[in-house]
């Protein structure tokens, strides 16, 4: 918090602020078995107003990150930076305790404190800087609660409110202070799936009111999607690939992003042939032309050939396509019917593919299992990804 | 301090630190000197007399006589009353914990009603009830076997015989058998037992086949637990196996040392030597145990368990709990009460004689009256002393974490495994004598009380301190509060219930406490414990009675107001309203 500007905005606005900035940051967890690396040598940085979500299975190293970054964990080595200010460095020896970093965060058990009330709970950030800082207390406390819809319950205790509620109530309590940077540790996965996606949309909500710079932990890869302006995937400590949703979507770096991000046809292929921007890719079911930007592809490199299933269509067998865009001739193995969106698993020759038709585009009845039928692939669709 | 300045000055923070720091060091160091200085002294004068191996001292106290028979009694005590304890204690714990024979919640306190009863008071009120003269019980009994014409020998229903023994010994164990297998009961994953009545196992057969198996490890130490508390009862013996001729360990350590001239300390320590080293093998062997066949499973988030059916058999279950909160509690109470308010104990109630005479009696004798305050002062004193220490050494070892913590956890636990009367006779060897004197004060009882109650006041703590989640302090940290403002705003209002209840329970014990006070107490130096065994000695029954029935008051009402005061306010209802 910079004192001399009293609403919290600092100077030189051209320049887009950094709200956290990792470097180099490794923890390795030692027991008496065996060494696990927690975190691996990661880089990140958070804009101002930017939310960074962390996607990855458990144990992938993304809470340990998110903790490192809170002060919970004292990493092994690497620099952290919060609002410019170097909250911890190796190099240096520095460590400076959560409480002096100035945080919200919203934890994945609410950690609200059962003793106390409600108003207890979210004014507690405010009561604990120096009392010019504090203002109003009741009329801030009152003004978040009303933001966040559970204004009236502030003499009710957690235990009195329902788990949406709680976790209302424990955001408020994240954003009162007015925090550099708020931290979620998967703070949704308490709460049902109805709540849960209606809490994901009030904080978007919220995000585009107050701009609130945020690093999001969730293993929920469409929650993730939704509320990142910037998603990184974990893997064993390190962030495999970092974008946007739809970059991370549609142009996955790995077979690993490809498959934590969303669903994905995958088959073993080898290039047969090598052309500027374009390789040939063969399977068990035929040969591919491919787009990709990697100039160091090699005749004989193994892989894998990926499509994501709603890229992938179906025509009667021998239909003319106008556009010449690949297909196989396959057999209908089964279809299944998912409401929005129809499943069909085809066997083709050593493999199998699987389509999501969406009927309310195509027009036409589903096809029949056991039937012949042509798969097509869209132009463009198909990737290369080293295995 | 302004905001600035913090970020640059993180070392100023650690001179505060420092003095939370030392503070912990001193309890600790204060922890350890009682506990570990006694226990090295014993050993050094067993096995080391005058600082040069001698075992003269081991030959003559192993060749007594009456010592092979006390033990081999002591071994058939133990033997019994953990078979016995062990199967009822866990079966009241599954009937509470996991079938619907539990009504309210008041059940779940209903089996440990007991423990809130010193087992010197319900062993009075037993005396009471079943001796073969002038107990309450023992005329109506004799009258219905007459009826019944079984011609029976009115001594074969005294309570002073090995039959009256094993049952109190049951009585006094129970209740603690059934407080670990609660606890093991209500982590236990439910699915295991749905899983097994799914599959169609009877209602008994599931509970022998699956959730006896499933808490093993409970199993092994509330068995652990029944055989140390067996070796090391006083009260129960003292009272009721002298006029029945049966001497236990116990026992006869006491009278090594209050009923010989000059006192045999030497043979007293090694003896309490070789308890100790039993009880620690045993130990030993049941961590052993334990740590090869795992914990109990512990289950995914807060499930409700359905409650296993128990249909007919439900009110029979619950009328089990109900006698036994009767024989271990209501009986023996009645009975002090009833013999406090007569002039001398008689087996007939004649309403004209009552009055309470017995206590202003009490009241106006000088050693009984200081007896009874000093047992006021050192239970109060000692309990909130052992509390608050066992308090601040959980919170701390909580921060530390690993290997400190847990060795913090077993060294606060050692007292546990070292029979009461032999640690008051190390105390005493310890510090009674030059350089320290303090044979004959208050001060030596405390000291040896805070060693005794250290492990009592450390679970309850621990328990305590694990519920509160990491979380929940470390969203304090995160929400801008030093570690002070933490401990006091967060840990501390979130602990106190499960401290007061730990404070409710030692109070009780040490209120009644009789082996300590046999070893350390005197003329002196009186406190109720003392003053017990001075009144049954003397035969003054109806006093005795008085003094009984003012411990299970007392207990009752400190008990009472420590978990009223300790109820979170907070549980309040869940979820009332939609959303």
């Amino acid at each position: 918090m910079n004192s001399s500007n009293p609403d919290g905005t600092t100077g030189a606005p051209a320049q887009k602020r950094t709200a956290v900035q990792i470097r180099g940051l490794r923890k390795v967890y030692r027991t008496r078995a065996r060494n696990v690396v927690g975190v691996d040598h990661v880089d990140l940085d958070v804009n101002a107003g930017e939310l960074v979500v962390l996607l990855g299975p458990s144990g992938c190293g993304k809470t340990t990150l998110l903790r490192s970054v809170a002060g919970l964990e004292t990493p092994d080595e690497g620099e952290i930076t919060i609002d410019g200010k170097l909250v911890f460095s190796s190099s240096k020896k520095r460590y400076l305790p959560p409480e002096d970093r100035h945080l919200g965060m919203m934890f994945q058990s609410y950690a609200l404190w059962p003793h106390m009330t409600v108003f207890q709970n979210v004014s507690y950030p405010l009561t604990s800087l120096d009392p010019a800082a504090r203002g109003d207390v009741r009329g801030r406390v009152h003004d978040v609660l009303t933001r966040l819809g559970v204004a009236g319950f502030e003499e009710r205790f957690p235990s009195e409110l329902s788990g949406g509620q709680q976790q209302r109530v424990a955001l408020a309590r994240a954003l009162i202070g007015k925090p550099s940077v708020i931290l979620f540790d998967e703070p949704l996965s308490n709460v049902d799936a109805k709540v849960r996606r209606r809490l994901r949309a009030q904080l978007r909500d919220l995000k585009h009111e107050t701009k609130f710079s945020g690093i999001y932990v969730t293993h929920d890869q469409e929650e993730a999607m939704e509320l990142a302006d910037t998603l990184a995937v974990m893997d064993s400590g390190r962030i495999k690939q970092l974008g946007s949703s739809r970059q991370v979507y549609e142009k996955p770096n790995s077979l690993y992003v490809a498959g934590f991000v969303g669903e994905v046809n995958q088959w073993p292929a080898e290039i047969v042939q090598v052309g500027p921007s374009v390789v040939h890719a063969k399977t068990n079911f035929g040969t591919f032309e491919v787009h990709c930007a990697n100039s160091e592809m090699q005749i004989g490199q193994k892989g894998v050939l990926a499509i994501r299933p709603e890229r992938v269509d179906v025509g009667a067998v021998g239909a003319a396509v106008a556009d010449p865009a690949p297909r196989v001739r396959g057999t209908v193995r089964e279809v299944v019917f998912l409401g929005a969106r129809c499943e069909v698993r085809i066997e083709l020759p050593g493999a199998e593919v699987m389509a999501w038709l969406f009927e309310a585009v195509s027009h036409r009845s589903p096809p029949v299992a056991g039937s012949p039928i042509d798969v097509i692939f869209e132009p463009g669709s198909l990737q290369w990804l080293d295995a | 301090m302004t905001m600035n300045a913090v970020s640059q000055t993180v070392e100023n923070e650690r001179p505060r630190y420092r003095a939370i720091t030392a503070l912990v060091v001193v309890l600790a160091a204060l922890v350890f000197v009682a506990i570990f200085f006694p226990l090295g002294i014993i050993l050094q004068r067993a096995l080391l007399p005058n600082w040069k191996p001698d075992f003269a001292l081991w030959a003559t106290t192993l060749s007594q006589p009456d010592l092979m028979v006390a033990v081999r009694n002591t071994l058939i005590i133990a033997f019994l009353n953990t078979i016995i304890s062990v199967p009822i204690g866990i079966f009241f714990a599954w009937l509470v914990e996991r079938t619907d024979a539990r009504w309210g919640a008041l059940s779940r306190l209903l089996p440990v009603i007991p423990l809130l009863l010193p087992p010197v008071a319900m062993t009075i009120g037993w005396l009471f009830l079943a001796d073969p003269r002038a107990g309450f019980l023992a005329a109506p009994l004799q009258s219905l076997f007459k009826m019944l014409g079984l011609a029976i020998d009115p001594s074969a229903l005294a309570v002073q015989s090995w039959g009256g023994l094993v049952l109190l010994y049951v009585l006094f164990s129970v209740p603690h058998v059934y407080v670990v297998a609660a606890a093991a009961f209500g982590s236990l994953d439910p699915s295991l037992e749905e899983a097994a009545r799914i599959f169609g196992k009877g209602r008994l057969k599931c509970f022998w086949s699956i959730s006896v198996p499933a808490i093993r490890h409970a199993v092994g130490s509330s068995a652990l637990l029944t055989i140390i508390s067996s070796f090391g009862l006083y009260s129960i013996p003292a009272l009721l196996g002298t006029a029945a001729r049966i001497d236990v360990l116990s026992v006869y350590i006491y009278r090594l040392l209050n009923a010989s001239y000059p006192p045999k300390i030497g043979q007293a320590v090694v003896l309490g030597v070789v308890l100790i080293v039993v009880i620690g093998l045993l130990w030993l062997t049941q961590r052993r145990i334990a740590s090869s066949t795992g914990h109990a499973q512990i289950g995914g988030m807060g499930v409700r368990p359905n409650l296993i059916g128990l249909g007919a058999w439900r009110w029979p279950a619950r009328i089990l709990l109900l006698l036994y909160v009767t024989l271990t509690s209501i009986l023996p109470l009645l009975a002090l009460f009833v013999v406090s308010l007569q002039p001398f104990w008689r087996s007939t109630i004649v309403f004209d004689q009552l009055s309470f005479a017995n206590f202003f009696e009490f009241w106006s004798d000088r050693q009984s009256r200081t007896a009874i305050i000093n047992s006021a002062w050192l239970a109060v004193l000692t309990t909130t002393a052992v509390v608050l220490i066992a308090g601040i050494l959980s919170i701390v070892g909580k921060n530390i974490g690993g290997a400190k913590e847990k060795w913090l956890g077993v060294l606060t636990k050692v007292p546990s495994a070292i029979p009461h009367i032999v640690f008051a006779v190390g105390v005493l060897v310890t510090f009674g004598f030059a350089p320290f004197f303090l044979n004959g004060t208050w001060l030596i009882i405390f000291i040896c009380y805070l060693a005794v109650y250290i492990p009592q006041a450390s679970i309850a703590a621990e328990s305590a301190v694990q519920q509160v989640g990491n979380q929940l302090v470390e969203a304090s940290r995160i929400f801008g509060a030093r570690p002070g403002r933490t401990f006091r705003t967060v840990q501390l209002p979130l602990i106190l219930p499960g401290l007061a209840a730990g404070w409710a329970l030692i109070f009780t014990l040490v209120v009644g406490e009789l082996n300590a006070a046999a070893i350390l107490a005197g003329p002196r130096n009186p406190v109720i414990g003392y003053l017990i065994l001075a009144l049954f000695d003397n035969g003054t029954y109806s006093q005795l009675a008085a003094l009984g029935s003012i411990i299970g008051i007392v207990s009752g009402i400190t008990v009472s107001a420590a978990l009223l005061f300790a109820r979170p306010r907070f549980s309040g209802k869940a979820g009332s309203s939609g959303d």
